[in-house]
């Protein structure tokens, strides 16, 4: 390689409390988990200039400008909408901010608002809007003056599960054609799967793993990235859950609950697939089988139990989960 | 909305007894004041020219005193809510000394200064010939050092109360200090920045012992309402309690309109 300028987003921190350094490639997403406390938060600070740190974009170093010199835009856990404006003039302001006249920076903005579908809220001040809505608008803010660099910090965790689906496929439709970065904070495994390219699990104040969501899925260096990103996410349709699903619903189960047998199981567990053995790791006493067929999926199984079944990559298995084990994770939208 | 207070009893008869006691001192005096009024003079006191005269000047100066308490204290509360400068601790203990500091002290102290041969007063008058003690100008400016800490108090807690989330929203925005300053904390910040000045002018209005040791008791120049009533005093003692009726109106007329902002929904 040897390329002297790094494109896309370098941020690098070095603090007591944190020392992590995170790139992000152009046009990627790169998710950072890791339990509270671990500094996620003060990583997109940094990126932001609000908090202290090294960054660049691009090999052009923005360590020294403050934040309004930086082409980011920002959603954070709590919308922080302006509450004095509508939201029309709260996402027309980034763009006034940069010179645009009021005029055109409304017009500008009512056009987001129509993306986000949202026309009607306009005029209306942020205490009217619901949860959903109001991060939704956060959103159009960030994104209304085009910045390079978008940060969002816990946008969903505020949300309630149907808001924070719709927030998450609005997103995703505007990640699928951005050219710039994206930092994702997250503690939730969906956002990770769902829109990132690359993880950046944190841990005590360092970075413990870097790897695309699969990679760690297969092999979670830390018991929390295995917990966050080790849960098997189907499409309701695909599953049988107890009560009612409706379409377009995310379901979920953990990999400790999953069975597999080599023979297609006959008792009482009413989801079952076939698959073959893709990998299989093992990290601290439990092996880690993903499976691969018409779902990934992962499964936690003791060592005996991978010797008993002789699970090794290649060879052909059924997975099998009771209905109970399945949590409904998300409303599609509506 | 405020949640119901948990039932704990009926409040205690001495606690009770006591508040009673505190409020009915604090609103006998004014009953008395309008028990006392000459109603039958009134009109012919409070509309003499001397009278007059004074309620003018003391409404014109107050307003120009929160004026300047305005443009000087905005960027001295946005810095001590603000900026973590060397100092600050100082400063702020500083601007609540003429809080408390006795009104004939500060008309010394202003005296000191701006007199005839004080730190500012000597240069300004050897360079300009112009005499500020004696004349409407150290009215207004007695009045703004007595106003100002008021004003610069309240509205650094106004400031203060304005989430800097906020601030950090707006930078991520593009917005610089000056127009996060203009477009965000000022705005979320006027109900602070109104009460403050109604404080300013309140104070200003009530203006007695700076004034009349720095100003002096010149009817038409420096002869405010306060002083006047004072003056009336030694001679007519209804002419005093009328007058000071009229204080206690405009008083009482300003905190009715600005209840709202003032002990509104908080």
């Amino acid at each position: 390689m040897g390329r002297p300028v790094s494109r896309g987003l370098a941020v690098t921190v070095d603090l007591p409390r944190l020392r992590a350094e995170v790139r992000v490639r152009p046009g990627s997403t790169v998710a950072v988990v890791g339990p509270n406390g671990a500094g996620k938060t003060t990583l997109v600070e940094a990126a932001a200039g609000t908090a202290p740190g090294r960054t660049s974009y691009d090999g052009e170093d923005w360590s020294g400008l403050p934040p309004y010199r930086r082409s980011v835009g920002m959603v954070f856990q709590e919308h922080l909408l302006f509450p004095h404006l509508d939201a029309r003039d709260n996402v027309a302001f980034g763009l006034q901010a940069r010179g645009v006249r009021r005029h055109g920076a409304r017009r500008t903005a009512e056009r987001w608002l129509s993306r986000i579908g949202l026309p009607d809220v306009a005029r209306q001040r942020p205490a009217a809007l619901s949860g959903g809505q109001a991060q939704r608008v956060a959103l159009a803010r960030a994104l209304a003056t085009q910045p390079r660099v978008l940060l969002l910090d816990e946008p969903f965790a505020a949300l309630d599960v149907a808001a924070g689906a719709q927030l998450r496929l609005l997103l995703a439709a505007h990640l699928r054609d951005f050219e710039g970065v994206t930092l994702l904070v997250t503690h939730d495994a969906i956002d990770a799967r769902a829109l990132a390219d690359e993880v950046v699990v944190l841990e005590h104040g360092t970075v413990a793993q870097v790897g695309t969501p699969a990679e760690i899925a297969e092999a979670p260096a830390t018991a929390h990235a295995a917990r966050l990103l080790g849960l098997n996410v189907l499409a309701a349709e695909e599953v049988v859950v107890p009560g009612h699903a409706p379409p377009g619903t995310l379901v979920t189960f953990a990999p400790s609950a999953v069975t597999l047998t080599v023979d297609e199981p006959a008792g009482s567990a009413r989801n079952r697939w076939q698959g073959v053995v893709h990998t299989a790791v093992e990290r601290d006493g439990i092996v880690r089988v993903h499976l691969r067929g018409a779902h990934d999926l992962y499964a936690d199984v003791t060592p005996a139990a991978v010797d008993d079944l002789g699970l090794e990559p290649g060879r052909a298995a059924w997975a099998s989960v009771k209905a109970t084990e399945v949590t409904v994770l998300a409303d599609g939208p509506t | 909305m405020v949640d119901a207070p948990p039932r704990l009893g009926p409040p205690p008869t001495r606690l009770v007894l006591a508040g009673a006691v505190a409020a009915a001192f604090l609103l006998l005096p004014l009953v008395a004041l309008v028990v006392a009024a000459p109603w039958d003079r009134l009109w012919s006191i409070v509309s003499a020219d001397s009278a007059r005269e004074a309620l003018w000047l003391s409404l014109w100066t107050s307003t120009i005193a929160a004026g300047l308490c305005l443009l000087a204290g905005l960027p001295l509360a946005w810095l001590l809510a603000r900026v973590a400068f060397p100092g600050r601790r100082l400063v702020r203990a500083l601007v609540t000394v003429p809080l408390v500091l006795p009104p004939v002290v500060a008309g010394v102290a202003l005296l000191s200064a701006f007199g005839r041969t004080g730190m500012i007063g000597q240069p300004l008058r050897e360079a300009f010939g112009t005499q500020i003690p004696y004349t409407t100008v150290a009215v207004i400016l007695a009045h703004t050092f007595v106003a100002l800490p008021f004003f610069v108090l309240s509205l650094e807690g106004a400031l203060r109360a304005t989430p800097l989330r906020l601030e950090s929203a707006a930078a991520t925005l593009g917005a610089t200090r000056w127009t996060t300053f203009r477009r965000v904390t000022l705005p979320l910040a006027a109900p602070g920045l109104a009460a403050g000045l109604v404080l300013a002018w309140a104070r200003s209005l009530g203006e007695f012992g700076a004034t009349i040791t720095f100003a002096g008791n010149y009817p038409g120049t420096t002869r405010t309402l306060p002083l006047d009533v004072y003056t009336a005093l030694q001679a007519d003692r209804d002419a005093a309690v009328a007058l000071s009726l009229v204080l206690l109106v405009v008083c009482v007329l300003v905190l009715v309109t600005l209840r709202e902002r003032w002990w509104g929904v908080r």
